[in-house]
């Protein structure tokens, strides 16, 4: 959860997209039948906004106007015996959100960011299992693990590979920058977006947090 | 960091405050709740069918949070959601909410909770008991998994049920096992084992409903039959219908996608109406609903006949055809067969022009 909290900071606001569009967020999970549900994000002022609901029979919604940017949010089920929670983007349009308690089953679907997000999201699980194939269960690594971060970055990598306009490989370089302390490999991966993703907000980020890294030869040896 | 926002925290109370009007059959009930020393505050989400959703903040004072205010005559649960600031962590209870002193306290060992104080949380606090004890428990044979929770799930519901007939905790468990459980022999077997009171009441309704759904709602099979009060109060039956193509939709204000499909519905309506063709809209809106209900009807213009009992998921006919989501819908044959169902976007005309 804490991690999770951690991800959603360093995701802020980005570029223009939708003045005022509405969307409606809607929630199915098998996690549990009724409980609270918290929606929450960090809004364009930098202010955290959140707002409750309750799941009934498994289905819980919320509704409201986007932003003109880009914003991840999230949403944490209530269930017992823990709490499950999912990340999307916060974008006009139904947002379709499955939170199964199962990493490969949680779905988000009904908007262009979100149908990415959950490709990327299922190249790097599939990725994770295999750097995990020889792990014992209880060492496995998550995607937050720093061990974890060049699989993440391969995983950016090849999902741009594929996908040399989406926004997500920036989104989440923001991420890998932040733990991933090499500047020659993100270099590399920073390298293959294109302009316009360079030139956004997490591009300037990603570049500002490369930037500040020590480069490899100035240790002094 | 972000359940530091007390602010928006203060503003839920004061909304709250305003929601929580007091109603004839009101009873009080207070809450004393120890979560432990490092919990500083708290979130207390309730929800009942007649009252909507009240949110309430709650803040510790050493270690111990206390409310108090009205509960309804409606059965209902309430969750306190916690955050340990020191941890950044949150955690949760769910606990009835009924008149009386109701008291949570934190276990000294593991994550769990006790709930006492008031009747329904005793016996909440017996089945937590015996879910902690079973739900961990190996069960020789059985690979781990949803399925295997699930059944285990189950039983834990048959054997506080055996133990406590007459208890609606064990209604309510399993009313919310038969949500994501379409298996209605199992739901059945326990079901049998509740005292006759519970299984006619509402919720003992519901359940029997909900299971003659699962059997029957299904192409080739009779429709079944219901009968709800339209946008003037009047009521309607599938049975005024009969010998027409209807379409039962099943959709509500709520719904984003619902509201994504009506162009294709309304497509359908114009093309096929004259045709035989029929459209029921039955909504799962709220009872807070019904404004919302009717402008949206005469926003989107929908022309066709629109019913609804303002139940949400608990609506008579929802539970008739075992609706676990919407938009949902069943075609019709004019002899009251289902000929179809789920039939979205193009695969509605499709099929409407096949048979008509």
């Amino acid at each position: 959860m804490k991690k999770n909290w951690i991800v959603l900071l360093g995701l802020f606001p980005m570029t223009l997209m939708a003045q005022g569009k509405k969307f409606t967020l809607s929630g199915n999970t098998t996690q549990a039948e009724n409980c609270g549900v918290l929606f929450n994000y960090i809004g364009p002022d930098n202010q955290v906004k959140k707002d409750t609901g309750f799941v009934k029979n498994g289905h819980f919604t919320f509704s409201g106007t986007a932003f003109d940017e880009r914003i991840m949010a999230q949403v944490i089920v209530f269930a017992q015996p823990r709490d499950y929670s999912l990340l999307f983007y916060l974008e006009p349009g139904n947002i379709q959100l499955d939170i199964m308690g199962d990493k490969v089953k949680d779905q988000r679907a009904g908007t262009p960011l979100n149908k990415e997000l959950q490709e990327f999201v299922k190249m790097e699980n599939a990725a994770l299992d295999t750097l995990n194939a020889n792990r014992k269960p209880t060492a496995a690594l998550t995607i937050y693990h720093p061990d974890a971060q060049p699989t993440i970055l391969h995983v950016i990598r090849k999902y741009m590979e594929k996908h040399p306009h989406s926004v997500i490989g920036i989104d989440q370089m923001v991420n890998v920058a932040r733990v991933y302390k090499n500047p020659p490999a993100l270099l590399a991966v920073y390298n293959l977006m294109d302009n316009a993703a360079q030139k956004s907000k997490q591009g300037i980020q990603v570049k500002t947090i490369i930037d500040g890294m020590p480069s490899p030869d100035s240790s002094g040896k | 960091m972000i359940l530091h926002t007390t602010k928006t925290l203060r503003a839920f109370a004061i909304c709250c405050f305003g929601l929580s009007a007091l109603h004839a059959q009101d009873k009080p009930f207070t809450l004393r709740a120890g979560m432990g020393n490092k919990t500083d505050r708290a979130l207390l989400v309730r929800y009942s069918l007649s009252a909507g959703q009240n949110k309430d903040s709650l803040y510790a004072k050493n270690g111990v949070m206390t409310f108090s205010g009205q509960v309804n005559n409606e059965r209902q649960k309430a969750q306190l959601i916690t955050y340990d600031a020191t941890n950044n962590m949150m955690a949760n209870v769910i606990f009835y909410l009924e008149p009386g002193n109701i008291i949570i306290t934190k276990d000294t060992i593991g994550n769990g909770y006790t709930l006492s104080g008031t009747p329904l949380n005793r016996d909440l606090n017996s089945y937590n008991q015996v879910f902690n004890s079973l739900i961990g428990a190996h069960m020789p044979g059985q690979e781990p998994g949803q399925i295997v929770m699930e059944d285990r799930r189950l039983e834990v519901i048959r054997r506080f049920a055996k133990q406590h007939p007459g208890s609606a905790v064990a209604l309510d468990a399993l009313d919310e096992y038969a949500v994501h459980n379409k298996k209605p022999a199992s739901i059945d077997s326990v079901y049998s084992l509740l005292s006759a009171k519970l299984r006619s009441s509402s919720t003992g309704q519901q359940i029997a409903d909900r299971m003659k759904g699962m059997q029957t709602a299904t192409v080739g099979n009779p429709a079944p039959a219901f009968r709800l009060p339209d946008t003037n109060g009047k009521m309607v039956s599938l049975s005024d219908f009969k010998g027409k193509y209807v379409l039962v939709d099943f959709w509500a204000t709520w719904c984003g996608p619902c509201m994504a499909e009506m162009p294709n519905l309304k497509t359908a309506y114009e093309k096929f109406h004259d045709k035989n063709f029929e459209i029921i809209g039955v909504s799962l809106d709220r009872p807070d609903s019904k404004a919302l209900w009717l402008k949206v009807i005469s926003r989107d213009q929908l022309t066709w006949p629109q019913v609804s009992d303002l139940k949400w998921w608990n609506s008579k006919a929802a539970l008739l055809y075992n609706i676990s989501s919407v938009p949902a819908n069943f075609l019709i044959g004019p002899d009251g067969t289902i000929i179809a169902s789920n039939l979205r976007g193009e695969a509605l005309q499709q099929q409407l022009s096949k048979i008509l």
